[in-house]
């Protein structure tokens, strides 16, 4: 399916409310022809407020622009831009059959009968629905229903598709496997896509680019690899994947670093001027206490709780620090057993005020 | 689950006392003379008396409970849709306002109705004056559940998902927010029915002898005619009415069972 991509840009966008409440502060966005960006963030961080202003559902305030492409479509109404949407309850129309709700856009611009049917299953058979086009929306299953309302949003073959929170709407077991089939759809569709999630795991799978937003604005822009390994704050930090917090304190030397368990790690001197250091679990190492005591700093397991593909463990050092750890599904640790706790000081970043 | 036997003496004592007196006067209008009950005979001349005097209002009174059920459908689907998606004062006060005739005595509107109208003789002694009263008194009830229906949030995200698949204005609101409003136009519609055939309040003062009602027939017929014949009139009603509710009453449950979700 060729589709001419379209490249969005997103200038000085901003939205306040008419009670005064700020949905979003000025935003920039660049997102390439093809390209499948992910808005992640908690809710109410303006993630459906920017993307209702791309669909034209929303209005911006002034200053905004939003162009697809070369033309401008910031003063267009929704039904003028040419784009699909899939909405969190998918928002089908419930006295319609599949086959209709799906052919909605192409009937209202007066395409062809035989276009339709042609269009219709093509449709059908990459959502995998054919057979049930006469069924009705209440009549077919959550994912199959999330199947229809992305069919209907891509029948138009639109400039851009938008994609309001697709899976929240399903139970987790489907929802993984719906996430990978959506992704690879994407992939397949080669249109410029935006998709809005509060599930970080979700963005990551489906998405190219991810913009992370908190309390109306994007706090930081780039690939999952990038987001996760080199957070720009805290927020990022912590909301994509888990995240251990401790206090940076100065030892008589002079050089600053953690004390964890009774050993000293110092911080390296390019790891920021934070006042804080972030660990994530999978970079701590635990070690059983068997007598030929190390270097390493000791703690005691409060907690262990079995992930079935993983273990999920708290630690507490003596100085009162409490770690969350994840180590492999095989490990021997229990509850009260003391260990030894190495961290990686690669993995350290440090964040916080100056 | 076992019935309680109380709750099920309750329900039968509920249902005699309120069937009973119905029972009792359709009963009537068979008995040749009611002050000597069945002992005096079973007869149809009421009935038919019933239908050469007073069948008249049988087609009236339905024809204007179907004018009413369509004036209210095509007026208050637009006036629904405005209510549920303006955001202004105004607009919650008119929907009170509206709501109004359901509380003013029916004789109120009524003389509201002829001091303003009452100069034009041509609408004054139509059937149409009598339209105007029941549409005035029903439109609440046809506005009330169809605005329910239109601010229904899902129903407000199919708009969106309309417009974002192209859709204009017009499209949606014929194409999509119509049939998706269905049951509850069908509700309404029942209820305005209903309200229409059996009103009489404001009828009686809106009637002329050549526009006539059923219930306005069924108070004449009261007043002076002999009992049996009061009574075989109640059972016309009855068997003109309890068919069509029922019907309506079918469709909008099955209507309902299609839309569910």
């Amino acid at each position: 399916m060729p589709t001419k991509q379209t490249a969005i840009s997103i200038q000085n966008c901003s939205k306040t409310y008419p009670d005064g409440t700020i949905g979003l502060r000025s935003t920039q966005l660049e997102i390439s022809p093809g390209e499948i960006l992910a808005l992640l963030g908690p809710s109410g961080c303006g993630k459906t407020t920017l993307l209702r202003m791309i669909a034209g559902l929303e209005i911006p305030n002034p200053g905004t622009r939003i162009y697809f492409g070369p033309d401008e479509v910031t003063n267009l109404p929704p039904e003028k831009r040419q784009i699909g949407m899939v909405f969190q309850h998918y928002a089908l129309f419930p006295h319609m059959d599949l086959a209709a709700n799906i052919t909605y856009g192409l009937r209202i611009r007066g395409i062809s009968h035989a276009a339709i049917q042609a269009r219709l299953a093509e449709l059908l058979e990459l959502v995998r629905l054919s057979g049930l086009e006469h069924k009705r929306p209440g009549e077919i299953s959550g994912g199959q229903r999330q199947r229809v309302a992305l069919a209907r949003a891509i029948a138009i073959r639109p400039r851009v598709l938008l994609l309001d929170e697709p899976l929240t709407a399903l139970d987790a077991k489907l929802k993984e496997s719906l996430r990978d089939e959506l992704a690879e759809l994407l992939r397949r569709l080669n249109i410029t896509a935006i998709h809005v999630t509060h599930d970080q795991q979700e963005a990551m799978a489906i998405a190219d680019r991810l913009a992370v937003m908190n309390q109306g604005e994007v706090v930081q822009f780039g690939t999952a690899e990038e987001l996760y390994r080199s957070p720009a704050n805290p927020f990022v930090a912590s909301f994509l994947g888990h995240m251990n917090t401790v206090r940076l304190i100065k030892n008589p030397n002079g050089r600053r670093g953690i004390l964890l368990g009774g050993a000293w790690l110092d911080i390296a001197t390019d790891a920021g001027s934070g006042r804080e250091v972030l660990i994530r679990p999978e970079d701590i190492d635990l070690y059983a206490v068997d007598g030929d005591l190390t270097e390493r700093g000791l703690g005691r397991v409060v907690h262990r709780a079995f992930l079935g593909d993983r273990i999920q463990l708290r630690v507490i050092t003596p100085e009162g620090i409490e770690l969350k750890v994840q180590r492999a599904r095989d490990c021997p640790l229990r509850v009260d057993d003391p260990v030894q706790i190495e961290v990686n000081p690669t993995a350290l970043k440090t964040f916080g005020g100056e | 689950m076992r019935t309680n036997p109380y709750l099920a003496a309750l329900c039968l004592l509920v249902g005699v006392f309120m069937l009973g007196p119905v029972l009792l006067s359709v009963s009537a209008g068979f008995m040749q003379n009611y002050a000597l009950g069945w002992r005096g005979g079973f007869t149809l001349q009421w009935l038919l008396e019933v239908w050469r005097g007073y069948g008249s209002t049988v087609l009236a009174s339905i024809g204007i409970a179907s004018a009413a059920v369509i004036c209210t459908i095509l007026i208050g689907l637009p006036c629904a849709y405005a209510l549920a998606r303006s955001k202004r004062t105004w607009a919650l006060w008119f929907e009170e306002l509206i709501t109004l005739p359901v509380a003013v005595p029916g004789l109120a509107t009524a003389l509201a109705l002829i001091l303003v109208y009452g100069e034009f003789r041509g609408f004054r002694q139509h059937a149409a004056f009598i339209l105007a009263g029941h549409v005035i008194f029903t439109m609440p009830f046809m506005v009330r559940v169809l605005t329910a229906a239109f601010r229904r949030p899902e129903l407000r995200t199919m708009e969106e998902a309309a417009s974002t698949l192209g859709a204009s204005f017009k499209q949606r609101f014929l194409g999509v927010l119509i049939p998706a409003v269905l049951p509850a136009v069908l509700s309404g519609a029942l209820m305005v029915f209903t309200l229409s055939i059996g009103e009489f309040n404001l009828t009686w003062m809106l009637h002329t002898p050549l526009t006539r009602t059923l219930p306005v027939g069924l108070a004449d017929s009261y007043a002076s005619m002999r009992i049996e014949i009061g009574s075989a009139y109640t059972f016309v009603f009855l068997i003109v009415v309890l068919p069509l509710l029922w019907l309506m009453q079918l469709s909008e449950r099955m209507l309902a069972k299609r839309y569910a979700h």
